[in-house]
């Protein structure tokens, strides 16, 4: 009796004994999603000084068209503002924002409803698994033009301002940080996505060199994945005739020269890719020198009748930016850039202060590309010649709450 | 440890060596106390193990899976079958056939308890338990064990697109595998009569299938009673002949046993009437199977290799297995869902054939090495292995689920049912048929479909009407408004037609269709309601 209980119980008992001691040997605690966060963001500076693409007082000039205005406040405006002045600047004029108060805006939602009024829902969030997003535009019908307008763009602009992760972000009820608003950025992210350029650089600046992550349905995505979504896109789909991708891939290239953990296969495809991009805005550059959204097409991309001067501006701006951050070998030869440069200053000292208004965020891609191929950031430019340039006109004295619809990005 | 073989190599007479004592006769490493195994066995372990560790890495197809986990979680949180559907837009008139409801609450309190790894372990040992029971089955013919497990394999690879999905019908795929051993064992035995019924009983109230298996037993019944007849010669002697008793009484006491489920014994006329519904035959699976599928490849195979063993083999063949292959093969045409029906009754009815052909043309005189307790340890250091590489396995016992985007197909709507959840959002909407029941599992409170998996419950009209807006007709939005549609749930693969229609109206002055969310699977529109009844007509064909 026993021998038969023996050889029916000893084989599942020698098992489960296995199984316990790789159980306990291994472990169960799950890893982590985000491993490693750099504190800091990677510091992407500008490697060029071309003097010919604008004088020091042409700078100056244009940036004094480019003063983020209050009226009417919008969160796109904003952040394109903060975007492009950075966290250094300072203006006169009370119906301007300082860069403070732009920062502010965002991080504190007592500024926000200061701005926007005590009705409008705060910018960011808390999910009902506790984390942090920002409110988004799709999301309701009502309060569009004080949410985000990309996804994730809000993130990538405290990366690109050098905002630390442990940065408190005060909400209507507690208080967060940006790292969280980080952690669910990736949580949150899926390659079926429309939008993940501005998910990318924050993640390159912030999260890389992490090779790989779990999103919150259990997806490995890896910066292998981020490279292909990148690249093979088709190009001119996608916001800003997905132009945001190209200054993605530049990011992350730049990010990896510190970092160097790139795959040679994923660096190899990236510089192709920008490199292939250069050779089409070669063929597709107008006399006068500006882009049209058609640039795709090479030659072909030269005409296009329908382009207004804000599509050309946008797209011309936005290539000149990506460009004044991307690596000498994969950029087209500096007389284009230089012709494209003079045409983006020239459009935009000219251009109304009403279509400036309408069209602020695209426009403050082109100003940045203009100082950073001048080796700077538009906060430098202007506070080096604060002390000997007069303070610049308001447009509208008080500040109000947007009613009407604007042409988005 | 050794022993010195020089004794017993030089003894002469048998009676000697019997004489002495076992601890120097039996090989080196079989202490009483642990089992030993034998080759064959071994194989099993190894056959069942591949075959549980392959399901293992199965997704968890979506395309009727949380159709029947909605109905489990609303039965767990009602603690009651539902009499009507209770998930539709616009519920058909027809009463529901609880012919799966325990299934449908054992996978909920699966998913419930032990997450998505459960279902998946469910699904593994479910397939694995049905290849097991069959061995047992075809073993039980008479046939050796290396041959039982070959039709096991068989019957897997044979069942392989039906055994590959995860749904209800598993535990037909357990049950018709039980009857086919019950036959084996009957009419000799008794203990099937005790059992089998049992086995019916939850049979009926796990799938609709169990009618299936009292076909099998059926069918079954009359071969015996023929070979019976064949040796009686007459019929008072057939009907009062013990093994005719046993077939017939075990077939009555399944008969009976099946009507214990909540509808009593009119589940079994309201199973047969199951496949009539129109909307079944948009269905693939019920439809007659094509010669150029893969299922059709399948089957017309194994016929023909049934019907030449038949032919050759020695083994003189039984009214049972012909009148087995003759029912299931025609069923088997006419619809290709009865191919998992086939691949269970095929192996049986053709490996005995096989195996006595074999024997006659190949077979040798060579006595089988014996049981030892290493194989015992090798399978069951198999078993170890394999716990450890099945992902379900291994990630229970690790507490490290996958999640589900890696273990759900790759068509589950998982980013736009999250946003759906997001917002909270009710009311009624359209979507592919096999996104809904994602859908109303992920956003429950008030997430109606027009159309889902268990489209035998639905409308003819609702289901046509279902069909046309998700071929993009030009009167998708006059459907849309007819059944008070609030969102659509687009696929960009599937309904590119009528994304393209969608759109171009999203984009028109007084549009009322806006764009909540997109990816590049889904998009998800919100209709507002109509002003006028006569203008959704021309607003979509402007």
């Amino acid at each position: 009796m026993l021998k038969s209980v023996c050889r029916w119980v000893l084989p599942p008992l020698a098992l489960l004994m296995a199984l316990l001691v790789y159980r306990f040997a291994v472990g169960s605690a799950m890893a982590p999603t985000i491993q490693t966060l750099r504190e800091t963001p990677w510091q992407i500076t500008p490697p060029h000084d071309e003097p010919l693409v604008a004088t020091d007082q042409e700078l100056h000039q244009m940036l004094a068209k480019m003063v983020p205005s209050t009226n009417p406040v919008n969160s796109n405006n904003f952040v394109h503002g903060l975007r492009l002045w950075g966290v250094q600047a300072k203006f006169e004029q009370a119906s301007l924002a300082n860069s403070e108060e732009l920062r502010a805006y965002f991080l504190n939602d007592r500024e926000f409803q200061r701005w926007n009024g005590p009705q409008t829902p705060p910018i960011f969030q808390r999910t009902a698994d506790g984390g942090l997003r920002a409110r988004f535009f799709d999301d309701t019908l009502h309060h569009r033009f004080s949410s985000s307008f990309h996804t994730d763009d809000l993130l990538a602009t405290f990366g690109e301002t050098g905002t630390p992760l442990n940065t408190p972000i005060k909400l209507r009820q507690g208080e967060g940080s940006v790292r969280e608003l980080a952690e669910f950025a990736l949580r949150d992210f899926n390659l079926s996505r429309h939008e993940f350029e501005w998910t990318i650089i924050s993640y390159a600046r912030y999260i890389f060199p992490q090779k790989r992550w779990k999103n919150r349905w259990g997806e490995t995505i890896t910066v292998d994945d981020l490279v292909d979504l990148c690249v093979d896109q088709p190009s001119g789909v996608g916001p800003c005739n997905g132009l945001h991708r190209l200054e993605a891939l530049v990011v992350l290239y730049r990010a990896d020269e510190q970092a160097h953990v790139l795959s040679t296969k994923s660096r190899t495809k990236l510089l192709q890719h920008l490199a292939n991009v250069s050779g089409l805005l070669i063929a597709a550059q107008t006399d006068a020198g500006f882009w049209t959204r058609n640039w795709p097409q090479g030659e072909a991309g030269r005409i296009d009748e329908k382009a207004t001067v804000y599509d050309q501006l946008l797209v011309t701006g936005h290539q000149l930016e990506w460009l004044a951050l991307a690596p000498v070998e994969v950029q087209p030869p500096r007389e284009n850039i230089v012709r494209a440069a003079r045409w983006t200053l020239k459009t935009i000292l000219e251009i109304s202060p009403q279509e400036l208004q309408t069209h602020y965020g695209p426009f403050t891609h082109a100003a940045r590309a203009l100082c950073l191929w001048r080796g700077q950031e538009a906060g430098e430019v202007w506070m080096k010649h604060q002390a000997i340039s007069p303070p610049v006109e308001a447009q509208n004295a008080r500040p109000r709450i947007q009613e009407a619809p604007e042409s988005g990005t | 440890m050794t022993y010195d073989t020089t004794l017993v190599e030089t003894l002469e007479h048998k009676s000697e060596r019997e004489a002495l004592p076992a601890c120097l006769t039996r090989d080196n490493l079989s202490p009483e106390y642990f089992p030993a195994c034998t080759r064959s066995q071994l194989a099993l372990v190894v056959t069942l193990c591949l075959v549980f560790g392959w399901i293992c890495f199965h997704k968890l197809n979506h395309t009727d899976l949380w159709g029947h986990l909605n109905f489990g979680r609303w039965m767990a949180t009602h603690g009651a079958l539902p009499a009507m559907d209770p998930f539709a837009a616009e519920p058909g008139e027809q009463a529901i056939v609880h012919s799966a409801w325990l299934s449908q609450l054992l996978g909920y309190e699966t998913i419930a308890t032990l997450g998505l790894e459960g279902l998946v372990l469910g699904h593994a040992l479910l397939a694995t338990l049905g290849v097991g029971i069959l061995i047992a089955a075809i073993r039980q013919r008479g046939v050796p064990l290396a041959w039982a497990i070959a039709g096991g394999v068989a019957y897997y690879l044979l069942s392989l697109p039906i055994v590959g999905t995860i749904r209800p019908q598993l535990f037909g795929m357990v049950g018709a595998p039980l009857v086919l051993l019950a036959c084996s064992y009957l009419p000799e035995k008794r203990h099937p009569l005790i059992w089998l019924p049992i086995t019916f009983a939850l049979w009926a109230n796990l799938h609709g299938s169990f009618v299936m298996g009292l076909v099998m037993l059926g069918v079954c019944c009359v071969g015996v009673t023929w070979r019976i007849f064949g040796e009686t010669g007459g019929l008072k002697p057939t009907a009062f002949d013990v093994r005719c008793v046993r077939m017939w009484a075990a077939l009555g006491l399944s008969v009976v046993a099946s009507s214990f489920n909540p509808q009593g014994p009119a589940l079994l006329t309201n199973v047969l009437s199951f496949g009539h519904h129109s909307a079944l035959a948009d269905i693939s699976e019920w439809r007659a199977l094509s010669v150029a599928s893969l299922s059709g490849g399948l089957f017309y195979t194994s016929l023909a290799v049934l019907l030449v063993m038949f032919k050759i083999s020695p083994k003189r063949w039984e009214m049972r297995d012909l009148l087995l292959a003759i029912v299931f093969g025609l069923a088997t045409i006419t619809a290709m869902r009865m191919l998992a029906w086939w691949a269970v009754i095929w192996p049986w009815v053709f490996v005995p054939y096989l195996a006595a052909y074999w024997q006659a043309r190949f077979g040798t005189n060579e006595t089988p090495a014996p049981a030892t307790t290493m194989r015992t340890l090798q399978a069951t250091g198999f078993v170890f292995m394999t716990i450890l590489i099945s992902p379900a396995t291994n990630n229970l016992l690790l507490n490290q689920p996958r999640g589900i985007g890696t273990i759900g197909g790759s068509d589950t709507p998982i980013y736009v049912a999250d946003e759906i959840a997001r917002r909270k959002l009710s009311g009624a909407f359209f979507a592919p048929m096999d996104w809904s029941d994602y859908l109303v599992w992920e956003q429950p409170a008030g997430f109606r479909p027009l159309a889902y998996s268990h489209v035998h419950l639905l409308g003819d009209d609702i289901w046509q009407d279902h069909q046309q807006i998700a071929g993009g007709s030009g009167e998708w939005l006059a459907l849309a408004d007819k059944h008070k549609l609030k969102y659509l749930v687009i696929s960009m693969d599937r309904n590119k037609q009528l994304a393209q229609q969608v759109s171009r109206y999203s984009r028109q002055p007084k549009s009322r269709a806006t764009v909540l969310y997109q990816d590049r699977k889904a998009v998800l529109v919100q209709l507002k309601s109509q002003v006028t009844p006569t203008a959704s007509v021309s607003e979509a064909s402007q």
